[in-house]
């Protein structure tokens, strides 16, 4: 296993998430809206994530003119099996609950 | 996006991440850009906003981790500075990192902002003014009677009024003491004299209130005779220089300071209320510890007291009108006269009165006593006469004594305090020009980091020791600084909690100036060390530019 993270119920939620479409790039508005995570929290999740190589990161090929690149994220194939781990692991000791009856 | 655009709201929240992301640290600002790329499909402008504000804080905590990272190197090295230097060819950088210095620093900086430091720091710079009031202690003065002003606070206002510096504001706090509490009426006498300017003269309609207030006490005539006398006495000395005799027959002349004299050898009691000024003040500096100690106590210090001379004219005035008395045979009215003389001296002598009127009271006493003695010669009365010279040999022993005792008790302070005072003195010095010289050092060094300038030379070795060894010294300098202050310190402590009686408080004078004695800026202000500290730094500059031109001249002839 890569770098253990101290997952928070945050962390949580946002791993939830991204193992909705684990394969599909997901970008920040919509993870925020997901999670009901405001962006001064996610992103320092997703910091730490990218850090801990759980997750990877890209920015985006051909952005709008006039407006900045997004920057999409999904966890990386070693990623997704520690966030099941972990999720699995939180549902067991009840520390965590999915919103909607996944996993 | 069109009403976005067009909400001000989104606007503002846009434009401080752009703004965000320009200052962004280098390391993170990929997380910056990726906050600000999803603010262009945000439609609500509330929701905008509140992205943005999450933004803010992911920057705010950016530039924290930047700062933290920053104080981990050396003074003068920037992110930009990569690695620290190694061998002799690269910048020269301070050993400790600013995160060391800092601490170090802030840990004397805290020391001298504790109350104590801060008492010590205002009390030494008061030493190096000549506890000349300064514009800051006229300041805390001025806002202290405008609060006492406000809260009907009679007592705090009858401080300042014997405190402040200006003379008109110290008459116009006391008059608005005493219409607050008319038994404040003492300051009136508390603080007046002819000289300086910086004392109020009391103007006739306050010496009659303050006559009426305290019609027994011998102070209240002395201090308007005072008032009257001091302008016939500045006449007659420039006239005729010292000479006793034109002088007496100038106050002599005068009616109202002879009626004002009689009044006062005759009142039945002498009170200097130097005691009710140092209990206000006590009370006003316990209730305002952040006054100046140096202005509290020059308020003290400048307590008024009588005029011995005008006094001891006057006892000379009657001494001789008794002794012509018993010449013509009226020896009863001659003993009268004379008793007035040496009661006064008497009751001067048994009143708290400080040193300076008990001789005053010892003196009076002695001179009426010689009229006695010469009265009871002239007439024959050799019993009495060997009584009164007796009385008059005691007298001489008690002046004599009073006189080595007071001498004795100011060198006991002074050898107690001398020692520690220059110490004191030394730390206070010292802890400035480091201050100063650490200050400069980093201001050299990260403004040279800032503007990529990175010399080896005399100036940055010398600025890296500064920065190295200097807030370790600066501390050490501070601890010397407060320990200096100790007992001075516990002295003023004493003092607010009312431990000290009233010879006890003129000790806090003696310390304060054997702490002016060891100021370094009496060596400034004399014209003799003056010509010396210019001598050695003439010196100095001259050694310096022979020995570096000695040293390229060896240079030189190695190169060849």
């Amino acid at each position: 296993m890569g770098i253990r993270l101290r997952v928070s119920r945050q962390t949580l939620a946002v791993l939830d998430a991204l193992l909705d479409h684990p394969t599909q790039w997901h970008h920040g508005y919509a993870l925020s809206q997901q999670t009901e995570l405001a962006s001064g929290t996610l992103y320092p999740i997703l910091m730490r994530l990218e850090k801990a190589r759980w997750l990877e990161t890209k920015w985006e090929d051909a952005p709008v003119p006039g407006r900045p690149p997004r920057h999409f994220y999904r966890l990386s194939g070693n990623g997704r099996e520690w966030a099941r781990e972990e999720l699995r692991a939180a549902q067991t000791s009840k520390f965590w609950k999915p919103a909607h009856g996944k996993v | 996006m069109a009403t976005m655009r067009n909400s001000l709201l989104s606007r503002v929240a846009v434009q401080s991440m752009q703004w965000a992301v320009r200052v962004w640290p280098e390391s993170s600002r990929q997380w910056g850009m990726a906050v600000l790329g999803e603010m262009g499909e945000i439609a609500e402008p509330g929701a905008a906003l509140s992205w943005a504000a999450g933004g803010m804080l992911l920057f705010l905590r950016a530039m924290l981790a930047q700062f933290l990272q920053w104080m981990k190197l050396p003074v003068g090295l920037g992110f930009s500075g990569g690695a620290l230097p190694s061998g002799n060819n690269g910048p020269q950088f301070p050993k400790h990192s600013r995160l060391a210095t800092a601490v170090v620093l802030l840990a004397a900086v805290t020391l001298l902002f504790l109350p104590t430091g801060r008492e010590a720091a205002r009390t030494v710079e008061a030493s190096w003014r000549g506890f000349i009031p300064s514009q800051r202690d006229r300041q805390d003065l001025e806002e202290l009677a405008a609060k006492a002003e406000k809260e009907q606070d009679a007592g705090t206002l009858g401080f300042v009024a014997l405190t402040h510096p200006d003379a008109d504001r110290a008459t116009h706090f006391a008059d608005e003491a005493v219409k607050l509490d008319p038994s404040l009426m003492w300051i009136y006498a508390s603080r007046y004299s002819y000289c300086c300017n910086v004392n109020m003269a009391p103007t006739a309609a306050r010496v009659k209130k303050l006559k009426s207030y305290d019609p027994d006490n011998a102070m209240v005539y002395l201090v308007n005779a005072s008032v009257e006398g001091e302008p016939l006495v500045e006449k007659a000395s420039k006239a005729t220089g010292s000479a006793w005799k034109p002088l007496s027959e100038a106050l002599a002349k005068n009616d109202e300071w002879m009626k004002d004299m009689e009044a006062a050898f005759h009142a039945p009691k002498y009170d200097n209320y130097f005691h009710r000024h140092q209990e206000l003040v006590r009370e006003t500096w316990k209730k305002a510890p952040g006054l100046s100690p140096g202005a509290v106590v020059i308020g003290l210090w400048s307590h008024s007291i009588p005029n011995g001379l005008q006094m001891q004219t006057y006892a000379e005035l009657r001494v001789n009108q008794a002794l012509k008395a018993g010449a013509a045979g009226n020896v009863k009215d001659a003993e009268s006269i004379l008793a007035e003389v040496t009661d006064l001296g008497k009751r001067m002598m048994a009143s708290e009165a400080i040193t300076f009127e008990q001789m005053v009271g010892l003196g009076l006493t002695k001179r009426g006593l010689e009229g006695y003695e010469k009265l009871y010669r002239a007439n024959a009365q050799t019993k009495k006469a060997d009584e009164i010279e007796a009385e008059l040999r005691e007298v001489e022993t008690t002046t004599g004594a009073r006189i080595h005792a007071y001498i004795d008790w100011r060198e006991g302070i002074a050898r107690g305090l001398r020692w520690r005072a220059v110490l004191l003195q030394a730390a206070a010095v010292l802890a400035l020009l480091l201050a100063i010289g650490i200050g400069l050092s980093l201001l050299l060094l990260e403004s040279s980091a800032a503007i990529g300038r990175k010399s080896r030379g005399w100036s940055r070795r010398a600025a890296c020791k500064l920065v190295d060894y200097g807030p370790a010294a600066f501390l050490v300098t501070s601890l010397t600084f407060l320990w200096s202050f100790r007992p001075i310190a516990a002295f003023f402590e004493q003092y607010r909690l009312g431990e000290l009686k009233s010879p006890e408080v003129l000790g806090m004078f003696w310390q304060l100036f054997v702490l002016g004695a060891a100021s370094p800026a009496l060596y400034f202000f004399d014209p003799y060390h003056q010509w010396l500290l210019a001598t050695i730094g003439l010196a100095a500059i001259a050694v310096f530019v022979v020995v570096r031109g000695l040293l390229r001249l060896k240079g030189a002839a190695g190169r060849l």
